[in-house]
């Protein structure tokens, strides 16, 4: 045989025994975790949450005639991975209230008071942690604020309400009556690209997350008319043209936000918007609307921060640990750095595992 | 005479580079070929890092074996060299091609890419690029929508003008792509600057080159109704990304998928994030179609954590082993063409290369002479312990019918799961018969069932491009019919075996489609035998 048989298993020894944190397990926390735990790294995989998954275990497949790449499936699958793996142990319901140390750190857990009953005492009180990754995704918008009668209309949901009844169902009924949506509308940038909360970013995910769900609902209730009102479409896939240009001959675009939304008598959702063809205000009623909420940082990061003694950029996102910007083995990855989409997610664990390490390894990077 | 190296990372630009500084820091052996093709937009002059065998000028010509051993042919100038390596990775860049011809427009002194402009702007002032009072037109996504990465770098070039410069500029765009960090923050930011942005509608602006000098344009603005026209100093115009000519002789050597678009990896979510159909074989950077200099330089990171890991056999640990008994095997290679993974070496006997195969069953599903065993894959057992299930209900009252639920591990299994983590119970009288793949159950199988008392038969793969063994899925459906086939000629109705594809978050669905079948079957009736 050739050279190639030396000792590969010789590469990155000195990870065995060492002890690895994650914080949340969606599917980055899962991916991260995978990696780290393949070189001998003993993981513990905190979640404040009840169950493993994250955000993408609750979505539907968007899947028609095939797949059209939307990833949600590669969180169960990563997750059942990571159940199997010996060296991973899964803390669920749990968070972390001190740290204390430098170079191996002294991690305090508390009960996160999420599901409580389902895990109550069933960690250790202290960890110790060579290094630590910090995957706590993203909070979706709340729109209550917004004039769309979110909260009040049981005919408006969020992208990710519409997610969990498609998930928990198969389909996607009006939560007033249980009837099947002719006429629906989905309206984009909810509570992103809003200059005036301060949110100065694109969700990235919500255009393709809309438009996926738009075509399975039209593919499963055949007859649905679906209305998409957005300011820019976003790409979503290396075959975006292509799916998008599908799209378009489906669903109806208006390159419009809407002012708000009114209930009719029949529980039905009068939407006010400004046509940009005849340029004025115009009322169109759907019988089911979905706001696309946008990802935001989640309100407790401040305190998880501050717990860590890590830096949170000026949108409230997680910096990335790059050039030295996080102390020494402390690591971000995920939804927690700002929006991102599940391949996206995956990559950026990745790139943190590959980080992570290399730290261990010998403490190279940084 | 053959030279020996871990790895072979292929590409000509930062992406390659930084794949082979990567490993070479490792300790691990990197030969870099940097290509023989010469395009303007590729030759970044790059100092390769310590340790790296770099062959300038030169091309992979050619590869057989299989990961871990592969025997590759490289071409510099006519010299032919053979080396051995472990592993491949392919790490060219993207080519960024210019939409002159979109816009009706020819380059000119006033009418420059993107990319032209930036590397001016790399070495000489702005001021000295741009005339005083300059209105500065950007063409962004018209026909065809940009690529963000693209956007991203018009915007932040737009942004940096208007501050710096006393040009006035104007942004004109499709769908403005600013799902990339910082994007939005970055149009508002050139917003306030004074930037103009303007948004094709459905009425595309006409463009008109006045002299050598000025570009003319005529446009319909939608937020105002009203049309207007500028005459520009300075065009900027946007580009597209396409994936590197030499790909496809990449891949045809390699033997690896494509997307649709030309990029080197199947669009298929188990291909994430640097994974080809060839284990040994990874794909990184503008070969994968990731654009953006940080995102380039995060994929050359953790692509070499996956190389690392298959070098050291750390991702295999799970996989189950795969053996031709040679006693049975009559060398009609089937195997070798049924194999997705190319991992079935014919010289000189026939034997599954451990380090290639994935242990998808393929093949043992496929071998007419039953001679690929699988380490613990089960379905004989499975399928056994269905004819032992106590009381046999397809004789109860009333009828319960007797499935089989033949399902592959990364779809229907998990779909399962997930149905019975929503509250959901299957009907009395299935069974369900995990496997590695949809495509590793043989049409032998699904006949045994109904030896072993089955009612009716239901397979469960994956979505068509959702296979993690490519193939997989459609091998699944055509053994279903040959199955049902069978059936019809010895009179049992072919209902009574089913076909269906299923994702792993499909946990509702699985029991629709399940009870679905189980009505199905309870309407045929119990299987007279
Ligand atoms: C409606 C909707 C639809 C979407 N559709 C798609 C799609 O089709 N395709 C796609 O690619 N992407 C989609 N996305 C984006 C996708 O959800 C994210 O890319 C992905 O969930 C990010 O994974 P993550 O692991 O970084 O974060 P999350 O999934 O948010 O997981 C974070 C985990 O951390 C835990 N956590 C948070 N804070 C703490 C703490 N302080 N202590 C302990 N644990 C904590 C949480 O409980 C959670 O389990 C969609 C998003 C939404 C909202
Ligand atoms: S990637 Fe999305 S669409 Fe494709 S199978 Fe998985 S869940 Fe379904
Ligand atoms: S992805 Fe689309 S809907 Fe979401 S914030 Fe960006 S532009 Fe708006
Ligand atoms: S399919 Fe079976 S008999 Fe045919 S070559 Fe392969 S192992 Fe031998
Ligand atoms: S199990 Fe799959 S990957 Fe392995 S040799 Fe057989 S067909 Fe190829």
């Amino acid at each position: 045989m050739m050279s190639s048989d030396r000792a590969f298993k010789e590469l990155f020894v000195n990870l065995k025994g060492k002890q690895g944190v994650v914080i949340g397990a969606g599917v980055a926390g899962l991916t991260a975790a995978a990696a780290l735990s393949r070189w001998g790294v003993q993981v513990w995989l905190i979640d404040k949450a009840p169950v493993i998954g994250g955000h993408a275990i609750q979505f539907s497949c968007k899947a028609i005639e095939g797949c059209v790449q939307c990833g949600a499936c590669q969180v169960h699958e990563r997750a059942q991975q990571v159940s199997r793996q010996k060296n991973i142990t899964f803390v669920p319901g749990a968070r972390i209230v001190r740290s204390r140390g430098n170079g191996r750190l002294e991690l305090t857990l508390a009960a996160s008071g999420q599901g409580a009953g389902q895990s109550a005492g069933r960690f250790p009180d202290t960890l110790n942690a060579d290094a630590l990754l910090v995957t706590t995704g993203f909070t979706v918008y709340d729109p209550s604020h917004k004039p769309y009668g979110y909260g009040q209309f049981a005919n408006v949901l969020t992208n990710l309400d519409a997610e969990r009844i498609l998930h928990a169902t198969g389909a996607l009924a009006r939560p007033s009556d249980g009837r099947l949506p002719r006429r629906m509308a989905f309206i984009q940038c909810v509570g992103s690209r809003d200059h005036r909360i301060g949110h100065d970013w694109c969700s990235k995910i919500c255009c393709g997350s809309a438009l996926r769900m738009a075509r399975l609902v039209q593919s499963r209730q055949p007859g649905t008319a679906v209305t998409f009102f957005y300011i820019d479409v976003q790409s979503f896939g290396r075959q975006f043209q292509a799916i998008y240009d599908g799209c378009r001959e489906r669903i109806r675009t208006v390159r419009a936000i809407p002012a708000d939304i009114r209930k009719t008598a029949d529980d039905d959702m009068q939407v006010t918007y400004f046509d940009p063809q005849d340029r004025n205000a115009t009322d169109a009623v759907f019988d089911l609307v979905v706001l696309s909420a946008g990802l935001t940082p989640t309100a407790d990061n401040a305190v998880l921060a501050s717990v860590l003694g890590m830096r949170l950029l000026e949108n409230g996102f997680f910096c990335p640990h790059d050039n030295d910007t996080q102390p020494p083995g402390m690591f971000a990855a995920g939804a927690a750095l700002g929006p991102m989409s599940i391949a996206e997610s995956i990559d950026s664990a990745g790139k943190a595992a590959f980080d992570m390490v290399r730290y261990l390894d010998g403490g190279r990077l940084r | 005479m053959t030279i020996y190296s871990e790895t072979l990372v292929i590409g000509s630009g930062p992406c390659a580079s930084h794949v082979a500084d990567n490993l070479a820091e490792q300790g691990i052996g990197v030969t870099w070929v940097t290509g023989n093709v010469t395009d303007a937009v590729n030759t970044i002059a790059l100092q390769p890092p310590a340790r790296v065998n770099r062959v300038q000028g030169s091309a992979l010509v050619g590869c057989q074996g299989q990961a871990g051993s592969f025997r590759i042919i490289l071409d510099q100038g006519g010299v032919r060299t053979a080396h051995g390596v472990a592993s491949i990775i392919v790490a060219e860049e993207a080519l960024y091609l210019p939409n002159f011809s979109e816009y009706g427009l020819q380059a000119s002194r006033r009418v420059v890419t993107l990319s032209a402009i930036e590397a001016k702007a790399r070495d000489v002032a702005l001021e000295s690029l741009i005339p005083p009072e300059a209105r500065v037109v950007f063409l962004n996504g018209w026909r065809r929508d940009s690529h963000p990465a693209i956007a991203a770098r018009m915007l932040a070039f737009c942004l940096r003008l208007q501050k710096i410069s006393t040009a006035r500029t104007v942004f004109m765009t499709g769908n403005l792509k600013v799902s990339m960090d910082h994007m939005e923050a970055c149009c508002q930011a050139a917003k306030a600057a004074g930037a103009i942005f303007v948004k094709f509608g459905d009425r595309v602006p006409r463009m008109a080159m006045l002299d050598d000098t000025r570009v003319q344009i005529d446009y319909h603005d939608e937020t105002s109704g009203m049309d207007f026209r500028v005459s520009a100093d300075l065009v900027i115009v946007d580009e597209t990304v396409h994936a590197h000519p030499s790909l496809a002789g990449i891949a045809e050597i390699l033997r690896l998928e494509r997307d649709a678009t030309g990029f080197l990896q199947a669009d298929n979510v188990h291909r994430l994030s640097n994974s080809t159909n060839r284990r040994g074989v990874f794909v990184a950077g503008g070969s994968r179609a990731v654009a953006g200099a940080e995102q380039q330089k995060a994929d050359a990171g953790q692509v070499a954590l996956q190389v690392v890991e298959f070098l050291a056999g750390r991702d295999r640990e799970s996989l189950r082993t795969v053996d031709i008994d040679q006693g049975r095997c009559a060398r009609c290679l089937t195997c070798y063409r049924l194999c997705p993974y190319m991992a079935i070496d014919i010289s000189p006997r026939m034997t599954v290369v451990a380090q290639a195969c994935q242990s998808c069953g393929l093949c043992a599903a496929g071998c007419p002479n039953q001679a690929i065993r699988m380490s613990d894959a089960g379905v004989p057992e499975a399928i056994e312990a269905l004819s032992r299930i106590e009381g046999n209900p397809a004789r109860s009252v009333p009828f319960t019918p007797r499935l089989a639920i033949f399902g592959c591990n990364r779809s229907a299994a998990l779909a399962r799961e997930a149905a019975f983590a929503l509250g959901h119970k299957l009907s009395a009288g299935v069974t369900f018969v995990e496997g590695l793949c949809g495509g590793s159950f043989s049409v032998n199988h699904l006949l045994k069932a109904f030896e072993a008392d089955a009612d009716g038969v239901l397979l469960l793969s994956c979505h068509e491009g959702n296979c993690h063994s490519g193939t997989g899925t459609s091998h699944a459906r055509k053994r279903c019919a040959e199955a049902a086939k069978a059936l019809s000629w010895a009179g049992v109705e072919p209902q009574r075996i089913h076909y269906g594809t299923l994702s792993a978050s499909m946990g509702c669905e699985f029991v629709q489609v399940v009870d679905d079948f189980v009505t199905r079957i309870a309407a045929l009736g119990p299987l007279t035998r």
